[in-house]
């Protein structure tokens, strides 16, 4: 038995990185077609955001750009772990921002209690906007992966005009709403990069999020909620309320993350504020295997790729930037192949192992039962299907057994 | 009354005929794809596509039907290369996501890359002729309404008509059993894998002519995101239909000239777009809500376990399509 | 289930470990510009709009084939990473750094936080903000030349109807629209003015072009766009539908030749050249200056020459056209010995001039 786990774990690990390494490869030829070598481009890349000097740390951009997305990860993860497949991250983002950004200049408060404030204030709305699926799916029935794209139309839609007209900022030019206090804003340790409590903030939620997940019972009904409704159903779990949590945390969570982009970066929400972190939080999510370190690991790893194509390839190189979100793109396609590639090949190694006993044991004794085919997995919601793969890899009950 | 006449000018049909165009292709092609038992999230990806691809061979020396056609192969294509993951099994949504941000980046990557380092692609091209239909044109409110497109128009509503006929004659039938149940479907000797991936190749042509309408039939011009989400109205749209191919020309109107209707109404009142612009969405979430309220219901008359409906629009299970 | 958890860490991890890795071995990023060349730096925008970047990008330009200095232009595609991308520019230390469309407030706080980096706004609106002493900013009197677009538009016109397509309702983009509108009504006082304005949407030519079909069909045979990018599908409208419009920002006039009149420019170019060129030459002045019609920094594409129109309209359009520039002429003057007051939205909303426009 052991030599086959270790044979598992090679191809679990190696398969993904092939993506990776595929889709990089595939980068260096669209780079090559620009003339230019892919060699110097990637390692302009790394370098552009992984290098620290002590006027200006790159990384520290990379750390200040991922926090806000870190959280629309973790909202994400969680809520498609409750087997709701909901991509509203992005109107969840965009609303908390606003609210962040409302209470951050309408209302006076003390420095800290109103940084907290207004990012309660982005988790309420965000759960607001993240709930409405969840309400969708179970009381109505409806599809709500599509409700959650109509939301995310019409919070852009709803959004672009509140900032454009209602809480424009009195004489200004452009479209933006009013900046927030001074007692509002999170505290800063680069003042160079604008480093500071986000990132504080958004690794705290990663722990926080991994021990309600695993650690909590709320945590354990709605996994069992999204991993095996109807499990969870009979061992006496209201299914429902889990996942309308998961639905509400999952959006206080995106809320937060546009809550600490307005406290902690910009002060105020500009039009276009609305510019693919939330939905950039769901590939994370996805790149990330749907776990919570996995996740945040990848939303590095994307403001990393983006931060370095902009400031490398872009502008030291002149480099299209787009080269650095096409390469994301490829990877989640290679990543979204692979998981029924590997299901397959599981499968497959799995049946030759199953022969190779039965032909020994019909060796042994002949009135040995025939090998069953592994049965399909149950995976009626696509956030389990997602994870995908290790229902079909184990090994046929039959076999295991016999 | 004179005003309200005033307001419904002739500019605006045909500003609402015209923004409806890409939607209702989308559309169909959304709908064709949920027949087949497969929720499309790639219509925007396809469009792009369609959309840089038809410029391209339009400013190769291509004639105007030769950029169409290759936008529909290159849509084609990416239908294919759904239709080839959905085969192996692949999470399709996950895989639209990528394709839908693949198709974004890569076609700014590459009309930078070719064109220079701007952000927007201005060939020297002619777009599609409009066509004045003798007669009517000179109808007065008929004439606006039916005269004076160009073809892609014309071709989108036929689609859709062509496309409602085509569910009363047998692969139509097929293609609906397959999508409200695709296990009955092939046990009744139904190839379900192949109606499947037709109609994903299909769709994703149809839907890439919808962004080739943009760029080759309006505008000669490319720049990033240009669909600007029609892909995504587009499965709204489709839904709003509830994916009746008798829906789908009311629904794509209803996007369309919304549109029309809020860029009217800020040149005739101060009343704010915003407003006009929810309207469709917000009728499409009261839509969903009925549909699956009534389908939940007759769902628990029958004595049938409560199953949310939305859940048997998903992508089947690897195994279960790709392996019957 | 979930036993599949390890790989995706594995596989992310042995990413960014590799990218760390190499990210420590290589020289620093910061030591580009440390030659002796004048290097100047423009953050803002994204190139291409065939309108306000691309004119601010052809000074730039300009500056680096007069000047010889070393230029750069960092795109901001998404408004919320502006921030970021200005802060990130400044440790590869530019001797200037010019930025365009991020909020003052902004600036002035990394200006204050970087004393020795000087920072240039070719085009700012005097907000009554002090600048510290390391900025400098122009403000356009883009009010003056708009003045003088409607001239033009009033003149030109057979069906006594104008329009404007405007990017939004906001005092930077009225400062255009309403002085267009004096300048319509000056030239041909029972003119109807037909202004529309959009949702601050900039980049969407599709809605350029049903916007203007729309005004056109209410009978204005003349428009001005004031929408970036989305502007050229009003000139597309007109071109196909045998009416008249007129540019913003830079000279558009060859967009559509016979097409666009003229152009009202906004020379946010010509700022950026002689900010650099200032700094270049040790005279960087801090503080706000006023640019106008007397500086060239606003006016018409004909100033410069353009007669692409004349060349290309209809001859009975084309007729017409001497006369009209006499009265341009006739106005620029009273502007410019301040006997006319035109309506400034941006800087002097409750002026007289404003007032009597509603």
């Amino acid at each position: 038995m052991k030599d086959f786990d270790v044979a598992r774990l090679v191809q679990r690990v190696a398969v993904p990185v092939l993506a990776v390494i595929f889709a990089l490869i595939v980068g260096g030829f669209l780079v090559a077609a620009s003339g230019y070598p892919p060699a110097d481009a990637s390692f302009t890349v790394m370098q552009s955001a992984f290098s620290c000097s002590p006027a200006y740390c790159n990384f520290a951009t990379v750390l200040t750009t991922a926090a806000p997305l870190i959280l629309t990860t973790l909202g994400a993860i969680l809520v498609l772990s409750a087997g709701l497949f909901s991509i509203g991250q992005e109107g969840q983002y965009g609303l908390g921002g606003l609210a962040a950004v409302v209470v951050g200049y309408a209302i006076p408060l003390p420095e800290g209690l109103h940084a907290a404030a207004a990012l309660l204030a982005g988790a309420i709305a965000g759960a607001a906007v993240g709930v409405i699926p969840a309400v969708f799916r179970i009381f109505l029935g409806a599809n709500e992966l599509i409700v959650s794209i109509i939301l995310n139309s019409i919070v852009m839609l709803v959004l672009s005009y509140l900032v454009n007209y209602p809480l424009r900022q009195s004489g200004g030019s452009a479209s933006y709403t009013e900046v927030v206090d001074e007692t509002a804003r999170l505290a800063v340790f680069d003042p160079a990069t604008k480093l500071g409590m986000n990132i504080v903030i958004a690794l705290a939620f990663v722990v926080i999020v991994w021990v309600y997940l695993r650690r909590s019972t709320w945590g354990y009904e709605q996994r069992m909620a999204g991993a095996a409704s109807a499990f969870a159903r009979y061992s006496g779990m209201r299914t429902r309320v889990a996942v309308i949590r998961a639905a509400a945390l999952g959006g206080a969570l995106a809320g937060i993350g546009g809550g600490i982009q307005v406290i902690g970066m910009n002060y105020r929400v500009i039009d276009g504020f609305m510019d693919g972190t939330g939905f950039n939080g769901l590939t994370a999510a996805i790149l990330g295997g749907m776990t919570v370190f996995g996740g945040a690991l990848a939303a590095l790893l994307f403001s990393a790729i983006t931060v370095g194509a902009v400031n490398g390839l872009q502008i030291m190189m002149g480099i299209p930037r787009e080269i650095g979100a096409t390469v994301l793109a490829l990877m989640i396609v290679f990543v979204s192949v692979q998981a029924p590639l590997v299901e397959r090949l599981e499968l497959w190694l799995s049946k030759k192992r199953g022969a190779a006993e039965i032909a020994r044991r019909a060796a042994e004794s002949p009135d040995a039962s025939p090998p069953t085919a592994a049965p399909p997995p149950d995976r009626t919601d696509a956030a389990s299907s997602l994870l995908a793969s290790t229902a079909a890899g184990a090994p046929a009950p039959g076999l295991e057994e016999a | 009354m004179d005003a309200i006449l005033n307001f419904f000018s002739s500019e605006m049909l045909h500003s609402g005929i015209r923004l409806t165009t890409p939607i209702l292709l989308g559309a169909i092609a959304s709908a064709l794809s949920s027949r087949a038992g497969v929720l499309n999230l790639a219509i925007e990806a396809k469009m792009l596509v369609g959309a840089f691809v038809g410029l391209l061979a339009l400013d190769a020396g291509g004639s105007t039907f030769t950029a169409i056609l290759a936008a529909f192969l290159a849509g084609a294509i990416t239908g294919g290369l759904m239709a080839g993951a959905h085969r192996l099994g692949v999470d399709l949504i996950v895989f639209a996501i990528g394709l839908n941000m693949l198709a974004l980046e890569l076609s700014v990557y590459l009309m930078r890359v070719l064109f220079g380092g701007t952000g927007v692609w201005t060939p020297e091209v002619d777009t599609l002729d409009d066509i004045h239909i003798p007669f009517i044109e000179s109808i007065p409110f008929l004439g606006d309404l039916l005269s004076g497109y160009n073809v892609l128009v014309y071709l989108a509503f036929a689609a859709a008509i062509a496309f409602t006929l085509f569910f009363r004659y047998r692969p139509g039938r097929h293609l609906l059993a397959i999508g409200e149940a695709p296990g009955a479907a092939a046990a009744a000797g139904i190839a379900v894998p192949r109606y499947q991936a037709t109609s994903l190749i299909v769709a994703g042509g149809v839907a890439a002519v919808g962004g080739a309408f943009l760029t080759v039939g309006e505008l000669g011009l490319f720049t990033r995101g240009m669909t600007d989400g029609a892909g995504w109205i587009a499965v709204t749209a489709a839904l709003l239909a509830m994916n009746r191919p008798g829906f789908l020309i009311p629904a794509s109107l209803l996007f369309g000239f919304s549109d029309a209707f809020a860029i009217r109404l800020q040149s005739t009142t101060d009343l704010p777009q915003v407003v006009v612009q929810l309207l469709p969405f917000l009728a499409t979430l009261v839509v969903l809500g009925i549909v699956g309220y009534r389908a939940t219901r007759a769902a628990a008359l029958l004595g049938m376990p409560k199953r949310p409906r939305g859940a048997a629009k998903r992508p089947q299970p690897a195994t279960s399509t790709a392996g019957s | 289930m979930h036993t599949k958890t390890p790989r995706l860490i594995a596989a992310a991890a042995l990413g960014a470990g590799a990218l760390i890795l190499s990210g420590c071995s290589g020289p620093s990023a910061a030591d580009s510009g440390s030659d002796d060349t004048f290097s100047a730096t423009l953050v803002g925008g994204v190139a291409g709009d065939l309108s306000y970047t691309d004119t601010t990008l052809a000074g730039l330009e300009q500056a680096a084939e007069e000047l010889g200095v070393t230029t750069k232009h960092i795109e901001t595609p998404d408004a919320a990473q502006g921030e970021t991308l200005l802060r990130s520019a400044i440790p590869t230390s530019p001797d200037l750094l010019l930025s365009i469309t991020l909020p003052l407030d902004t600036v002035i706080s990394i200006a204050e936080q970087y004393p020795d980096q000087l920072i240039a706004l070719p085009d700012q609106g005097d907000e009554g903000t002090e600048l510290p002493d390391n900025v400098a900013a122009y403000t356009i009197n883009v009010h003056e030349g708009s003045f003088l677009a409607g001239v033009v538009a009033g003149a030109m016109t057979e069906s006594h109807v104008v329009g404007a397509v405007i990017g939004g309702q906001a005092p930077g983009l009225d400062q255009f629209a309403l002085a267009y509108k004096q300048g319509v009504l000056a030239a041909c006082p029972d003119c109807e003015v037909k202004l529309s304005y959009l949702n601050f949407q900039f980049s969407d030519p599709a809605l350029g072009k049903s916007t203007a079909l729309d005004l056109h069909s209410d009978g204005a045979d003349v428009i001005f766009q004031v929408a970036g990018g989305t502007g050229t599908g009003v000139i597309e409208a007109a071109e196909e539908n045998g009416f008249f419009a007129i540019g913003v920002d830079s000279d558009q006039d060859s967009v559509a030749p016979g097409t666009v009149i003229t152009s009202m420019l906004k020379r946010v170019d010509a700022n950026v050249f002689s900010l650099i060129e200032a700094a270049q030459n040790g005279d960087f002045a801090s503080g706000y200056t006023q640019v106008g019609l007397a500086d060239g920094a606003t006016g018409l594409s004909w100033d410069t020459g353009s007669t692409v129109f004349e060349e290309n309209a209809p001859a009975e359009a084309a007729a017409k056209i001497p006369a009209i520039k006499e009265l341009v002429e006739d106005y620029r003057s009273q502007i410019l010995d301040g006997s006319l007051a035109v309506c400034d939205a941006l800087n002097e909303p409750d002026s007289e001039a404003c007032a009597a426009l509603g």
